[in-house]
């Protein structure tokens, strides 16, 4: 009996591990690391690990899950509701069409379909900004924003590329 | 019969098929529905968020702690250079500053003297609640904290934010342990001021930068580069003459304010309740009527 339990629940969570480890990131992305306007540029972690996912397995992403975790943003950071959840949600699409370009390649190529896709994501996010501010809001910020989280990048696609080998091969 | 009886569940998996076929459009509906409601000021909107945001910040506060820890380990080490020379810019900020407090005191008793002439009555200081910067969640879009004064402290929407430096902020949504400040460099933010030398009136506005715009001054006015620039009063929420900073850019697309305060250390605040019990002032919430008394008790001198 225990063992069925056992089983069911190792189930569960390598099919939840990939919205989990976005919820995770998207959480310790929230807190302040102890440099100087740290907050203002702090990379988009959230959207690296939506990325990542919905390269290697679209199918354990749903757009409901994405969805949550970025009205889940949004009600910590402050900004307007339903805004990240926009932008994650039509990241996801836009990666899922162009996924055969994406899936099984080199890192390189990896990396580069990032950044292409996050500076479409940084631009969307500004006019969505600007439209619900109702003025242009300043781009200088969301610059740095962009350079920082293509650095990042790398070292956050390894980490989840180690859950995602954890996770099929106990599958 | 049995056909009968099938027809609702077919009519059920197609609508849900139907469902999960457009699942993408109606999120994204959803998604634009959301902002319209939240930029609507929807108060529904306001206490999901601060709900949310009383929930998740003990945890943000608790996973920050070791961050905070292993940051502080860094910085205790400096070399006695640099303590000593601290030590002494310390000493000397003291000396100063006690000098300042007995002018203040003197200055205090005379003004009390001449409102006693004038038969005007004590000034009202407002109800002071201290609080913690719990973290600063924005991002490029958004410049706010939260603070770990809620509304079981007697903190309210719309009251203001001060440290010692000068103005804060803000209180804009309000959980029972918690509170979002909307700092004063926030794209949102507006503050009713006025130029300390001359005391013409005009109103700051946040950028999302670093500078503030100054903004409603009348062209006759001339105004200088370190012209200092400080609350108004008007409105009836904050209280005149708290500093917001000091002009350091004249350029022909306006005039910038940098804010006196140093947003990278800013680790405690206190709200000011300055409103008038009973009355009602536009952009702040109303008090609730309690049943004991707050924690802190407001100041007995009665407002002119």
């Amino acid at each position: 009996m225990n063992t069925v339990v056992q089983q069911r629940l190792d189930k569960w969570l390598r099919i939840a591990a990939p919205l989990l480890s976005i919820l995770l990131i998207s959480f310790l992305g929230l807190i302040n690391l102890p440099f100087p306007n740290y907050t203002t540029i702090a990379p988009a972690y959230t959207l690296i690990a939506v990325y990542c996912w919905t390269v290697w397995r679209p199918d354990l992403v749903p757009y409901l899950g994405v969805f949550a975790i970025g009205v889940f943003e949004d009600f910590l950071r402050g900004t307007p509701i339903g805004a990240a959840s926009l932008l994650l949600l039509l990241t996801q699409l836009f990666v899922r069409s162009q996924r055969r370009f994406l899936f099984g390649r080199t890192f390189d190529t990896f990396w580069v379909g990032f950044a292409l896709i996050a500076v479409a994501v940084a631009l969307l996010e500004w006019i969505v900004m600007s439209i619900a501010y109702g003025t242009p809001v300043a781009a200088t910020a969301a610059i740095f924003r962009y350079l920082l989280t293509i650095a990042v990048f790398p070292v956050l696609s390894v980490l989840l590329l180690r859950l995602l080998r954890s996770v099929q091969h106990h599958s | 019969m049995s056909r009968r009886r099938g027809r609702p569940f077919t009519r059920l998996r197609s609508a849900r098929l139907w469902v999960q076929r457009f699942a993408f459009l109606l999120l994204i509906c959803a998604a634009f529905g959301l902002i319209v409601i939240d930029r609507a000021q929807s108060p529904w909107a306001r206490g999901a968020r601060a709900f949310v945001t009383d929930m998740v910040t003990p945890m943000i506060v608790a996973v920050s702690e070791p961050v905070q820890a292993v940051s502080d380990w860094f910085g205790a080490f400096e070399s006695s250079a640099t303590t000593r020379e601290r030590n002494a810019s310390l000493a000397d900020e003291v000396a100063r500053l006690r000098l300042e407090l007995q002018k203040k005191a003197g200055l205090e008793a005379e003004n009390d003297r001449l409102r006693k002439l004038l038969n005007a009555g004590k000034r009202y200081v407002g109800k002071h609640i201290a609080a913690r910067v719990l973290t600063d969640p924005g991002g490029v879009y958004v410049r706010s904290i939260i603070i770990n004064a809620g509304r079981l402290r007697g903190v309210r929407r719309g009251l203001a934010v001060i440290a010692p430096e000068g103005m804060v902020g803000r209180i804009v949504e309000v959980g029972e342990r918690s509170a979002r400040v909307m700092l004063i460099t926030d794209l949102n933010s507006r503050l009713p001021v006025r130029i300390a030398e001359t005391g013409e009136r005009a109103v700051v506005a946040g950028t999302n930068g670093r500078l503030l715009r100054l903004t409603y001054l009348a062209h006759e006015i001339k105004i200088k580069v370190g012209t200092k620039i400080v609350t108004s009063g008007h409105g009836g929420v904050l209280p005149p003459g708290i500093e917001v900073g000091q002009v350091v850019e004249i350029t022909r697309s306006g005039v910038f304010v940098q804010p006196n305060i140093p947003w990278n250390q800013l680790s405690h605040v206190r709200v000011i309740d300055f409103t008038t019990p009973g009355l009602v002032v536009q952009g702040v919430e109303r008090a609730p009527r309690l049943d004991r008394p707050p924690v802190e008790q407001p100041s007995r001198a009665e407002r002119p």
